[in-house]
Parts: structure tokens; C-alpha cells; sequence
């Protein structure tokens, strides 16, 4: 059992999330930052849930969501032909869900920094909504994508909970560090469990110490 | 003002605690795998005895933990032997005994019979096969000890691993993983209806699950504690025990 093979999978798994969240927390913080919606707070309640709901909620949903017996799994076990429970692809959903606050909340903060008074006069200047978005919102908000990036990335590298609900544990495929280091508890391998925990603890450390000097005032999820 | 409010309500939330836990005589920490056998043995234990029993249930290595650090429990049923062997090396065993013997089965809720679970099983054409983790749950181990003894040889791409058997067993059940190997009793406490498409695995492939009870020294009510540990092992026990696919074990 090689030490390098969960981590390698939980790089490649914080990675893959971490793009698919600016995709999807881009517009949505957007819309967050611009609407006046009635239904924005309601939105915005969603958007925070994966705060505060246990990995375990999240983990048993998804299950039944995921399951082959299910809409959305059998659709995509007969387009594919594998489950979405107990595989990466599977794993990189329930880390959308898990992560998605950290990915939205940082770039809603930064998306209301950057105010109306810019873009209305970018407007009168005759620039439209994308040229708007792409001039002057994106290099004004450049901080909040950094934060939303590094703390979808470190949340999703000590992600448990969910993966352990809907992994299966699968060497390369979906045994996570976590995982890993948990097993390595319960059967009393602390080397491996001490290798494993202070490599996260150091990336963690590292990672968060950058955000903190590069955007100040970014605070947890915020 | 406030501050006196605050305390009497604490002082009574305090008093409710205690007078709930003063309910209950003899505490006993459970693994997952044998909670409905145990708590159709507490209640029959009770109505017998006029003696109340507070389950508690959880995997074997965390109740085991939890007694090594001094939780309150005054008997341990264990789903192996090597967590009571840990306890009786830190001392904390009063009396120990083995009070079942555990069977594995194949199961598939898709299909029909056994026979047609075992041709799943042998011809290939699955998906997922759940198992527990071997290293963590002795119905894990003697579930690959009889994969390999049958000489099925599943690539592990193929295998998922349960945590335990409980979730082993809800891999199966919520139709992740087209079958599984899992505990008999999980399967024997299912309705009825629900009861097919399994096959009790020849004991003689793997080694016995046997299940040890351990009398902690650390009981709260020693008196009641025994009455129940010799309860568990007495002939009152037996039709439980085959009801949900255990043996009892004959030390």
C-alpha cells in the first residue's frame, strides 16, 4: 500500500473541484451580488448550507441521489456504464456540494466590493455587460478568485464525511487521504496515520498563510 | 436575576440527567451487527428481571476505545474476539465469554434466490461487490477468506469496502452496489418480504466469527451486570440467537 496513492487521488480530486466550482460559483455569486430578487436570500441560504448541515446529511442524500436505482444515477449509468457512487466522478460531485460555500462566498464579497458606480460608468461609456465584467469587475476582484480557489482546495483536501458515505474506499479511485488516515486509527497504524496528518496540518497551514497575506481580511468562508 | 434563573434551570437540567440515568440499571455497549438480537434479549431480560438495560450501539474498536477511556459500560458484547483480547491486556475484564457465533451471507435484493446470487457472484457480470474492510471487521476478514477459498479472484476495481458491516450492508441495500457480503443476521432482520436473493456462506471457509461478551470491572452495577452476562449466556437466548442466523457458542 503506497502512502503516495491517496494523496495523489485527493490532489487530483481537490484539483478537478476546485475548477468546477469557479465555473459554478462564478455566475452564482454574480447573480448573488447583482440581484434584487426575492428569492435571493433563499438562494443565498442554499449557497450556505454545506457550512452547517453535518457531512453525514450531505453523505446520505447523496447516496440515495447517486444510487443506480435512482433518476440521476441510472441516467448515468446507461449513458457511461459505471455508478456514480463509488467513483471519482461521483466524489467530485459531493465535493462541489461540500466545498461550494468556500468557492461563493469569497467572490460574492468581492463581486460587491466592486460597486455600481464603476460599471454604470463604464455603461454610459458605451461598454457592454461582458465587456463590463471582463474590464472591470475580474481585475477588481482578482483577490476574491485567489481566496475562492485556495479555500475550495484546502476544504476539499480534508474532505470525510461525505467521501466516506459515497467513496466505497476504493484504492486509486476514491480512498482519500482522510480515509486513509482514519483507517490507519482504527487499526492502530499511527505511523502511517502521523505521515498522512502532518502532511495535511503543513499544506493546510501553508496554504491558509498565503491566502491571509494576500488578501487580508479574508476570513473563513466569508 | 437572570443569573439565578440560569442556575436553577441548570441545576434542574442537571437533575433530569441523572434521574434518567438513575433509570437505567445496567448499561451495555453493543456492535452494530448484533443490535436486534440485543434488544429483544434486553427486553426479554427485563420482563424477567424487573431489571432496566440501556443499549448503546457502535462499532467494537470505538466502544472498545471508549471503555479504555473509562466509559461508563458494564458489559461489552464485541463482534470479535481481539477487542476483548485488548481490554483483558488492560486489565478491565471481569468475565469473559463467547456468546455467538456469526454467519456470513451473499446477498443480492435483486434477485430471486440464492442460487442465482451465487451465479452473479461467479460469472462476472457485476458492477460493485461491498464488502467491510477486512483489517477493520472480522465479517470483513472471513468474507475475503472466503473469496479466496472459493477461489474467486474479483479485480478491485470490483470491490467496494465498507467501513463496517452496517455500511456494507446500506451499500447493498440502497442499491449502490449490486451485491454484498454481509452479516446473516442483517439479512434475517429484514421483513419478510425482503428476504431473498441470499445465500449463507459455508462456515468452513473462513475462520469462526466468534463473538466474545466481556463483565467490565469498571461496572457502575456490578450485582446487575452479572445477572445480565449470565443471562446472555443461558438457554433463554437460544431462540433469538437462531432467529437471527447466530449460533450460540459452547465455550
Amino acid at each position: 500500500m503506497s502512502i503516495w496513492e491517496p494523496v495523489w487521488l485527493t490532489l487530483r480530486l481537490a484539483t478537478v473541484t476546485t475548477l468546477c466550482l469557479l465555473v459554478i460559483a462564478t455566475p452564482t455569486a454574480w447573480w448573488l451580488a447583482s440581484s434584487r430578487s426575492r428569492w435571493r436570500p433563499l438562494v443565498e441560504a442554499v449557497t450556505a448550507l454545506p457550512l452547517v448541515l453535518p457531512p453525514t446529511v450531505l453523505g446520505f442524500y447523496l447516496l440515495v441521489l447517486l444510487s443506480p436505482t435512482s433518476f440521476v444515477g441510472s441516467a448515468w449509468l446507461s449513458i457511461t456504464g459505471g455508478t456514480l457512487t463509488f467513483s471519482f466522478t461521483g466524489l467530485v460531485i459531493a465535493s462541489i456540494v461540500y466545498s461550494l460555500p468556500f468557492a461563493v462566498q469569497p467572490l460574492h464579497t468581492a463581486f460587491r466590493g466592486v460597486g455600481q458606480g464603476l460599471r454604470e460608468a463604464a455603461a454610459t461609456l458605451g461598454a457592454g455587460p461582458l465587456d463590463r465584467f471582463r474590464s472591470i469587475v475580474l481585475p477588481l476582484s482578482r483577490q476574491g478568485f485567489l481566496a475562492a480557489a485556495v479555500l475550495s482546495f484546502a476544504h476539499t483536501l480534508g474532505e470525510f464525511g461525505v467521501v466516506l458515505m459515497v467513496g466505497g474506499n476504493i484504492p486509486g479511485e476514491t480512498r482519500v487521504i482522510a480515509v486513509e488516515i482514519y483507517t490507519a486509527v482504527e487499526t492502530l497504524d499511527y505511523r502511517t496515520a502521523h505521515i498522512l496528518s502532518a502532511g495535511l496540518l503543513l499544506v493546510s497551514l501553508t496554504v491558509l498563510t498565503i491566502v491571509y497575506r494576500v488578501v487580508p481580511g479574508q476570513s473563513k468562508g466569508r | 436575576m437572570r443569573v439565578k434563573s440560569a442556575m436553577s434551570w441548570g441545576l434542574g437540567f442537571v437533575w433530569a440527567v441523572a434521574a434518567l440515568s438513575a433509570s437505567a440499571d445496567v448499561t451495555v455497549a453493543v456492535a452494530s451487527n448484533f443490535r436486534y438480537p440485543a434488544e429483544e434479549i434486553a427486553a426479554q431480560f427485563e420482563e424477567d428481571t424487573g431489571t432496566s438495560v440501556k443499549l448503546v450501539f457502535g462499532s467494537s474498536g470505538k466502544h472498545a476505545a471508549g471503555i479504555i477511556n473509562g466509559a461508563p459500560f458494564d458489559v461489552f458484547l464485541s463482534a470479535d474476539t481481539s477487542r476483548p483480547d485488548r481490554l483483558d491486556y488492560e486489565g478491565l475484564v471481569e468475565r469473559r465469554a463467547p456468546y455467538a457465533i456469526g454467519r456470513i451471507a451473499l446477498y443480492a435484493p435483486d434477485q430471486v434466490d440464492g442460487d442465482s446470487a451465487r451465479a452473479l457472484l461467479e460469472s462476472g457480470e457485476f458492477r460493485k461487490l461491498a464488502v467491510a474492510d477486512a483489517r477493520l471487521a472480522p465479517y470483513g476478514k472471513a468474507a475475503m477468506q472466503a473469496l479466496s477459498a472459493k477461489q474467486l479472484d474479483i479485480p478491485a476495481s470490483k470491490i467496494v469496502i465498507g467501513e463496517n458491516i452496517g455500511q456494507t450492508f446500506g451499500f447493498v441495500f440502497s442499491g449502490n452496489a449490486e451485491l454484498g457480503i454481509v452479516a446473516l443476521s442483517q439479512i434475517m432482520a429484514l421483513p419478510e418480504a425482503d428476504q431473498h436473493g441470499f445465500m449463507v456462506i459455508d462456515p468452513s471457509l473462513h475462520d469462526p466469527i466468534q463473538q466474545d461478551a466481556v463483565l467490565l470491572t469498571q461496572a457502575v452495577s456490578p450485582r446487575e451486570a452479572a445477572g445480565f452476562f449470565d443471562y446472555l449466556l443461558s438457554d433463554a437466548t437460544l431462540p433469538v440467537l437462531e432467529k437471527f442466523g447466530y449460533t450460540q457458542a459452547r465455550p
